[in-house]
């Protein structure tokens, strides 16, 4: 009896040395200050918002429709959510009793892709997508009672792509067949955003006929603009659906759209290339790109800084001095952080297996807790020998 | 104090258990963490996810009943803080553990019953008759290990030990408990009561038949009252102290009472107090607690009274009660009661409902899981059904307990007057 007592406690101390382990304390060092401010400076935008524009209405403007839901299904596959996108549509082709094949949008004869689907979130529809509200939209000045989702809530460092395709001519752009949206009006509005700080860069995007004519009164910094076609030339569909009976997709959308394909959201694809992809002889028109506004070259600019909602991560070891002050009991009473190096070297790194935070929290176990455990570990395992036996 | 252990038979019956177990653990590593999760195996008291939880947090320094997620003993934290630094088998292989000594203890149980029940005699009246024998009776065809058998091999404690429900602690005091009592060992059983009162409020009320038991019919019952109570009561406030010790703050106190005796947390389960609670005022809600609890604990004292002579009965009749009308019951308190009830199998042939509740418990047992889905992943379902199949599970256990009260009392009838045996009694 007395030395299988003997063996039990000492199976149960000895299973309970690893039980306690004693973890290394982590201090903290000037290294994550700097780390935190390197992560920022690199990449000035910190969120992405897209405004997508479909001026026209009625079932034979089918493709404009569609046009503006493809860029949308891009942009919500390269990542924007759909809280950051504005989509602003006549929204009547997919119910049209004209539609053959009701609920559905499609921008393919081979109607391989519906571009309507089930989740397609519309801000802006029917005879709500107006001049006065796309403005209105862009500079901020809503009505106070205007819900979030109508809303453009960028600030200083979002990256704004804006779509717009319809019918237009010199230095205008047709909405829903009613008025006309001028591209002074469009400068101006851009420059209130910029004065209110409601943009960090622009990407302008529009794909009507005689489009490169509505950017040429552009004058904020860091717009980038791209046209379908040159003052004078017209914009062509691509697509004729005989099924529908209607043109299903215009060329140069098309041709964008057809590049974006074999791009997602790791891409370091830039505007340079994605630019020098057009070919007029195909656009039959000649899309031309607007950059004096712009300050960055173009083939260092991927192209999910603005098609794409992506969250830049990095992965830092141990917690700023900072942040390190909201979580009580990190055992960290490291002198003010210096801009040089501090005098010792950044401390031993923990262990790779366990995150930085609950490492900091948790400090050694006093003799008291160890001795405490092993009692306890000590008088169960005797009182279930003693209980059995 | 019997002197024959139990023989190879249990040996049996512990190696298949553990092959069961350790084969269906096997089988299929997602069958633990599918019935872990499962609410009829598991409640927020006995959640070994919860248990995780509270490691977690204590290893992090933190008060683990401070996430108001874990309401289970602070002296589970060293225990299972330990089994961690193991790979993850072995807490499978702790409650393996755990199941096949409870059975262990069952068989001890049994083997002292068994002795007693040949040559007891019921109050202090011999047989009228007593040329008459029982043989029935005498000749128990039952043998000691049997009941580890039933206990280890019973669906329903292979389900609940691959749940890794923490009940099993609780049932393991508390057979300890009886089984020290009937040997007469006072300190030991007062101690593992101390520890399943600690761990579950309600076992408290094993006082009684388990002070009967430690009497045993001595008329100087005043100093083995007192060392009872003494040893109770010291061992209760050294494990307080104790899980004062491992947490730092009474919570480790206050927090399982809290939920046990106020029922705060509305997780559903096998019980019928999650049901009332969720949908009741504030203003009415003392009262129902008071009346739900005190329904629980009232039974306690009128029982051990009745069945004074035969006191572990009392104690299983209590710890039917118990499994009924506790705050949080699960299906380990059910294995529990069905590996006891073989003790007193010679009132299988006195019961009039056995029909009756096997197939309730059986529909409710089918009935509940699948009403469960119903509600709560087709949508098509609502709580009304699951808890129709928990008020089943409810009635068929207290057709258990009364028809097996309504028994021991017909057989202590029978066995004082003989002349009744085969006929019908009625009261006038």
């Amino acid at each position: 009896m007395k030395p299988y007592l003997i063996l039990a406690f000492c199976g149960t101390l000895l299973t309970c040395i690893g039980g306690s382990g004693v973890l290394a304390d982590h201090g903290s060092s000037a290294q994550p200050e700097q780390q935190v401010e390197n992560f920022f400076r690199p990449h000035e935008h910190t969120n992405n918002w897209a405004v997508l524009v479909c001026t026209s209405r009625f079932w034979f403007n089918y493709r404009h429709m569609a046009n503006t839901l493809s860029m949308y299904r891009t942009v919500k596959r390269l990542g924007i959510p759909d809280s950051n996108i504005i989509l602003m549509l006549a929204d009547d082709a997919a119910c049209n009793s004209r539609n053959k094949v009701p609920g559905t949008v499609y921008d393919h004869p081979s109607k391989h892709i519906d571009l309507y689907g089930q989740n397609v979130g519309v801000d802006y529809r029917g005879y709500d997508v107006t001049v006065e509200n796309f403005i209105r939209l862009l500079t901020g000045r809503v009505h106070p009672q205007t819900p979030r989702s109508k809303r453009l809530l960028t600030d200083d460092k979002s990256n704004v792509f804006i779509y717009m395709t319809g019918h237009g001519g010199d230095g205008f752009l047709k909405f829903q067949d009613a008025e006309e949206i001028s591209s002074h009006d469009l400068a101006d509005a851009f420059a209130q955003m910029w004065e209110k700080q409601r943009y960090r860069e622009i990407l302008f995007m529009v794909d009507t006929c005689q489009a490169n004519t509505m950017y040429t009164q552009f004058y904020s910094p860091n717009i980038v603009s791209v046209g379908s076609s040159a003052k004078g030339e017209n914009s062509y569909s691509y697509f004729h659906d005989h099924d529908l009976g209607v043109s299903v997709i215009d060329r140069f959308t098309y041709f964008n759209l057809e590049f974006l394909e074999n791009v997602d959201s790791h891409s370091q694809t830039t505007f340079r290339q994605l630019f020098d992809s057009y070919d007029p002889s195909l656009i039959n028109s000649h899309p031309a790109v607007r950059t004096d506004l712009y300050p960055k070259p173009l083939d260092q600019v991927p192209l999910t800084d603005f098609l794409g909602g992506v969250q830049n991560v990095e992965l830092t070891r141990t917690l700023p001095q900072s942040i390190a002050e909201w979580v009580p009991s990190i055992g960290s009473a490291a002198p003010p952080v210096t801009a040089e190096s501090s005098t010792s070297p950044p401390s031993s790194s923990p262990p790779l297996s366990e995150p930085a935070t609950l490492q900091a929290v948790r400090s050694s176990p006093s003799w008291y807790q160890t001795m405490v455990q092993y009692g306890v570990l000590a008088l169960v395992g005797w009182s279930v020998w003693v209980s059995v036996v | 104090m019997t002197t024959n252990p139990p023989r190879s038979r249990f040996l049996y019956a512990a190696g298949l258990a553990c092959a069961i177990r350790l084969g269906l653990y096997y089988l299929s590593p997602e069958l633990t963490q599918t019935l872990g999760q499962r609410i009829e195996f598991v409640t927020p008291l006995t959640s070994f996810k919860r248990m995780t939880e509270g490691l977690h947090l204590h290893a992090a320094g933190f008060d683990p009943y401070d996430g108001n997620l874990y309401f289970q003993p602070a002296l589970y934290l060293p225990l299972f803080q330990a089994l961690r630094t193991l790979p993850p088998v072995f807490t499978m292989v702790f409650f393996m553990a755990m199941d096949v000594l409870v059975a262990y203890q069952l068989v001890w149980i049994a083997a002292n019953k068994f002795r007693r029940t040949s040559t007891r005699v019921v109050g202090d009246k011999t047989p009228a008759d007593p040329s008459c024998n029982f043989p029935e009776d005498i000749n128990l065809p039952l043998q000691p290990e049997s009941l580890a058998f039933f206990y280890l091999l019973n669906p329903l404690t292979i389900l609940s030990c691959l749940a890794q429900s923490t009940l099993i602690i609780n049932s393991f005091a508390i057979v300890t408990a009886l089984r020290r009592a009937l040997e007469g060992r006072l300190i030991q059983s007062m101690f593992w009561i101390a520890v399943a009162s600690y761990i579950s409020f309600y076992p408290i009320m094993l006082l009684f038949p388990i002070g009967v038991l430690l009497i045993n019919n001595q008329p100087n019952y005043k100093p083995i009252l007192m060392r009872s109570l003494g040893a109770f009561a010291g061992s209760l406030v050294g494990l307080l102290s104790l899980s004062y010790m491992v947490v730092g703050s009474f919570a480790c106190l206050t927090s399982p009472l809290n939920v046990i005796l106020l029922v705060t947390d509305l997780t559903p389960n096998l019980g019928v107090y999650w049901y009332f609670f969720i949908e009741m005022f504030d203003h009415f809600r003392s009262f129902f607690l008071i009346a739900f609890q005190m329904h629980t604990f009232i039974f306690a004292i009128p029982v051990t009274i009745r069945f004074k002579n035969q006191p572990l009965f009392a104690a299983i009749i209590i710890l039917g009660i118990m499994t009924l009308f506790k705050s949080y019951p699960s299906i380990g308190d059910m294995s529990l009661l069905l590996g006891l009830i073989p003790l007193y199998h010679e009132l299988f042939k006195y019961m009039r409902y056995g029909f009756v509740l096997i197939n309730a418990m059986i529909y409710a047992l089918v009935l509940a899981p699948l009403f469960w889905h119903l509600w709560i992943y087709q949508g098509s379902g609502n709580a009304n059904f699951f808890y129709a199949a928990t008020l089943v599970y409810a009635a068929s256990q207290i057709l258990l307990v009364v028809d097996l009260t309504k028994a021991q009392i017909k057989r202590e009838l029978n066995r004082q007057y003989p002349a009744v045996r085969d006929k019908l009694v009625v009261q006038e």
